[in-house]
């Protein structure tokens, strides 16, 4: 496998393996995998929530999942077996929870190819009109997955730290010439 | 702090890696039956240290659930606060995750070991952060076990029963 690009189908079975078993045994739920896909920036749902997750090591970026505002209630309904009928504090904390458990399982899986990848705490947005987008116009892949009624999507983008390193320098050494 | 190092294994340790997909038991709300009791009767007092509310309070639930028998649970969101907590409550056992806000949960297991009055106080810890190396190093630092997140009922009563034994 490249040292520059990581393949996809071994990421997703990866996340596919991390979200089905986080989902399996904490909210008791089956979940379905389909196809990845990539994209530059991921937009939620009107009403949305976003986690996400700093990634750092060899390889650095992002992970994290987007959802629904009701798909986000159901996590933590499933989760807390309480009733969530609209977001609040509960619920933003078992949806960075989730997606602390299953970005962490994920990384800690394809750790053979990466290294050891360090993890940041969760940073769970709600809002409306959302757009996830990366400043190195590196490619999230998506990884959708569907339960009963509801659909999230866990997503990940990473890319070699000298690589990310060495545009920043090129960042740096345009924005000096241009002064 | 020997002993508890030995209770752990090498071979154990790497039991716990990524790679490790054994099935799991979904977590379910019902609780366990008498019979399945893992302690030795005496009401355990938990200390758990989590950053997220939803996990302690999942763990709560779980723990219930696996049969330990329980005194009181306190909770405490970072290592910070967990020896604040200290001060006042004496718990059996600690729960501690490692990625936490102010002071993460090897910080915390590096503080309680340097201390006369809580050097023995077993510490098991729970983290996503499951690699052979983070799990040794756990180990070396002082705890007496590792649970991985995901975790099932029976991971919980299997390191209580294990706690108990001792």
């Amino acid at each position: 496998m490249s040292k520059q690009e990581l393949d996809v189908d071994f990421l997703a079975d990866a996340m596919r393996a991390a979200a089905l078993e986080v989902f399996g045994t904490m909210l008791g739920i089956e979940i379905e995998p389909s196809v990845p896909t990539p994209g530059v920036a991921v937009a939620s749902e009107d009403h949305g929530v976003v986690s996400l997750l700093g990634l750092t090591g060899e390889w650095t970026g992002s992970g994290g999942l987007c959802c629904s505002a009701e798909c986000a209630c159901w996590i933590a309904s499933q989760m807390l077996f309480s009733e969530y009928p609209e977001v609040n504090d509960e619920v933003r904390d078992a949806v960075g929870e989730i997606t602390n458990m299953i970005v962490g399982n994920f990384k800690n899986s394809i750790g053979s190819v990466t290294g050891p990848i360090g993890m940041s705490t969760p940073t769970v947005i709600c809002g409306h009109d959302m757009t996830t987008t990366n400043s190195g116009a590196h490619e999230w892949i998506v990884f959708p997955f569907t339960s009963q009624e509801h659909s999230f999507r866990m997503m990940v983008q990473l890319q070699p730290a000298r690589q990310l390193a060495s545009r920043a320098h090129d960042s740096i050494h345009h924005m000096l010439l241009n002064q | 702090m020997a002993s508890w190092k030995a209770a752990l294994t090498l071979a154990e340790a790497a039991s716990f890696s990524a790679t490790d997909r054994k099935s799991r038991q979904a977590l379910k709300p019902e609780s366990r039956s008498a019979d399945q009791l893992v302690t030795d009767q005496r009401n355990m007092n938990i200390l758990i240290v989590d950053d997220s509310m939803a996990l302690r309070k999942i763990l709560q639930r779980v723990i219930r659930n696996a049969g330990v028998t329980v005194g009181q649970i306190q909770e405490a969101a970072d290592g910070q606060l967990a020896l604040q907590c200290l001060e006042q409550f004496k718990p059996d056992v600690i729960l501690s995750d490692i990625n936490m806000p102010n002071m993460d949960g090897l910080e915390l297991l590096k503080k309680l070991k340097g201390s006369e009055t809580l050097k023995n106080l077993p510490v098991i810890m729970i983290s996503t952060e499951a690699s052979r190396e983070r799990v040794m190093e756990s180990i070396e630092l002082g705890a007496c076990n590792f649970i991985r997140k995901p975790f099932s009922e029976d991971d919980i009563r299997e390191k209580f029963g294990l706690l108990a034994k001792k």
